[in-house]
């Protein structure tokens, strides 16, 4: 429903609200996958002797415990987001405020 | 040197299949662009895409996914695993951050292109031009080197090609298989945009991925137990090249340092942010059905992801104790080597090899045909209606539309015929100055009530500023176009923190947008 021009839009948006709520989560969840997983590699994966290197499931040890476990976490927590944590809203119909486009093109 | 057997017909017959069904599809699409009206459809797919469509391709595969990044595999060992690790997030971030607002926004714009977008959020026509100029040029950047990799691969897939040869003498066929390679790979790709446009486009880019799966899935089969296994292949690389292989930073033949911490860091940057703020990705997200749809897609893209990117780091690594000795200017033929290699005495080894060489040719054909698309769109609908024809009918639209997609596809043809050096380092150049144009006004677009169009527009010029500056000092003091890492770190991450702040500091300095205005995008 569009809302006539002269009456005040409620401002309580409920896509804009998850959508930013679920904007902040994702970029500190990008933060943590940074954080450890260059600390780890940089900690385990640099300046070490060939001799010290063990394997997990054939990978090198801090490519298994820096890269290919928190894919696996990541994995896990992309799963969760898009089934439990995020929310659908409707996108809402086209052209609801064509006016607003500033001289929109009545081509589409 | 490890001798590679040549290409067969298999391999030939295998891509022409691939071509015949690319075409089909732009024929499907072109029937169902005609139903609806001919913008939206043709540029935007009538906004209808579901979860297999969007999931599988609006992502950041290119030819770079299976030339560049084998390439530094082979030459540089399981550092490069770092180097691209941050790609366990790239759904995550391409569709949970800005994928719902942009949906949302782009409707209650009736935008079709991101410029168009932008014009309608700030209520400006001076940051849509702004927007399309940008997004052309580091667009056509990025563009010239996926014609490049295309014609190459289809240079290797025609039989006896004798690039695997190596020989000297056969320089001039060896020209004029690349400029067949490259007519071939030029009018397919135009060819079935043109007829179906957006829809063209995601459609042969979902059946394209679908054959990168298989391929990458076969030659995992194929190539690790050839080496023994993992830890096998790490201990015969690392016999035949040193314990760098093992470990970080990794060093490249003159000796520098590959993947510094700092260069760590900045990859978890720059993968990122140029993913979510690739106008290409944008406007598919535009494009979604309903926001299920983007939930859905994060966990499709996360799944294919996993089986595309850690089996092709183990093929790499197996393929270094295989073919151990390859030359690092032809290191980025790893993965047809191995293609060939591995289905050299099977039953139909040349036809499986086909099938896998299709993977980075698909992946190159859907790159270039959503390049085409966004930047086509850039031409008629932000530059043509809005300041040369803003009365233009329906048949001029559609002509000016494919003219502009003649054109482009002309473009990439000539910039390739001598083919430019710096190509990993041009596509770079043109997605870390995208994402740092981009980002931060689409951020403040979604989410910032308070944003302006003069904010935006220093956002996205100061950005891009940073990156020419470091660039350019890069270019002055090595005298290669490489860019300045000022203390360590990407120019994307100077780039993102210039933009940011003068986007921020600048809205706060001019006159606040109409409350009426923003109530209309903002509120519910």
């Amino acid at each position: 429903m569009t809302a006539p021009p002269c009456m005040p839009r409620n401002p309580d948006n409920p896509l804009l609200r998850s959508a930013r709520r679920e904007a902040s989560w994702t970029v500190a969840i990008w933060f943590c996958a940074l954080v450890y997983t260059v600390g780890y590699c940089a900690y385990r994966g640099y300046g070490r002797e060939f001799d010290t290197l063990s394997f997990v499931f054939g990978f090198p040890d801090w490519v298994f415990w820096g890269i290919m476990a928190p894919w696996g976490v990541c994995y896990a927590i992309s799963a969760l987001f898009a089934f439990v944590v995020m929310q659908d809203a409707p996108l809402e119909d086209d052209a609801e405020v064509n006016s607003a486009a500033g001289g929109e093109i009545a081509h589409d | 040197m490890t001798d590679a057997p040549h290409a067969g017909w298999g391999v030939m017959a295998a891509l022409g299949i691939m071509l015949v069904v690319s075409g089909a599809v732009g024929i499907a699409a072109q029937r169902a662009v005609e139903r609806g009206s001919f913008l939206k459809g043709f540029f935007l797919g009538n906004r209808g895409l579901g979860v297999w469509t969007m999931a599988l391709t609006a992502t950041v595969q290119s030819g770079g996914t299976f030339m560049g990044v084998p390439s530094l595999i082979y030459s540089h060992g399981w550092i490069v695993a770092l180097w691209i690790g941050s790609y366990m997030l790239v759904p995550l971030t391409g569709f949970a951050v800005l994928g719902k607002r942009l949906g949302q926004l782009s409707r209650r714009t009736s935008a079709i292109t991101i410029p168009d977008l932008f014009r309608g959020r700030f209520d400006h026509p001076t940051i849509g031009l702004v927007t399309s100029l940008l997004i052309m040029f580091y667009m056509s950047f990025m563009m010239v080197a996926q014609f490049k990799a295309g014609a190459i691969l289809m240079q290797l897939s025609i039989p006896g090609a004798h690039e695997m040869s190596m020989g000297e003498d056969v320089q001039a066929s060896l020209e004029m298989d690349y400029y067949v390679g490259l007519a071939v790979f030029a009018v397919t790709v135009v060819g079935y945009t043109m007829m179906g446009g957006f829809l063209a486009s995601v459609w042969t880019d979902l059946f394209q991925s679908v054959l990168m799966l298989i391929g990458v899935m076969v030659l995992l089969l194929l190539t690790v137990p050839a080496a023994g296994g993992l830890e096998h292949a790490t201990r015969v690389a690392v016999t035949n090249t040193g314990p760098a292989f093992a470990f970080g930073p990794g060093y490249t033949t003159d000796g520098h340092e590959f993947l510094p911490i700092g260069a760590a860091v900045s990859m978890f940057f720059v993968w990122i942010y140029a993913g979510m703020a690739s106008p290409a990705s944008m406007v598919r997200v535009m494009a979604s059905k309903d926001t299920a749809t983007l939930r859905r897609s994060i966990f499709c893209l996360s799944t294919y992801n996993l089986f595309i990117y850690i089996p092709l780091i183990c093929i790499c690594i197996a393929a270094r104790s295989i073919i151990p000795d390859l030359p690092p200017e032809k290191s980025d033929q790893i993965i047809p080597r191995m293609a060939l290699w591995s289905t050299h005495g099977l039953p139909a080894g040349s036809l499986i090899a086909g099938i896998i060489l299709s993977a980075p040719f698909g992946a190159v054909m859907a790159t270039v045909s959503a390049f085409l698309i966004v930047m086509a769109s850039a031409i008629v609908r932000d530059v043509y209606l809005r300041f040369i024809n803003p009365e233009a009918s329906e048949k001029q639209i559609r002509r000016m539309t494919h003219v502009s997609l003649a054109l482009l596809g002309v473009g990439g043809v000539a910039a390739v015929i001598y083919p430019p050096n710096y190509l990993q380092a041009l596509i770079v150049f043109g997605s870390t100055c995208g994402a740092s144009s981009l980002l931060w006004p689409a951020v403040m677009a979604c989410y910032w009530r308070r944003a302006t169009a003069a904010g935006a527009m220093a956002a996205m010029l100061g950005g891009s500023a940073t990156v020419w500056v470091l660039y350019s000092i890069g270019w002055t003091t090595t005298h290669a176009f490489r860019p300045y890492l000022l203390w360590g770190l990407e120019p994307m991450v100077y780039g993102l923190a210039v933009s940011g702040v003068l986007g921020f500091a600048v809205s706060l300095l001019t006159t606040p947008p109409s409350e009426e205005h923003v109530s209309r995008l903002f509120d519910g």
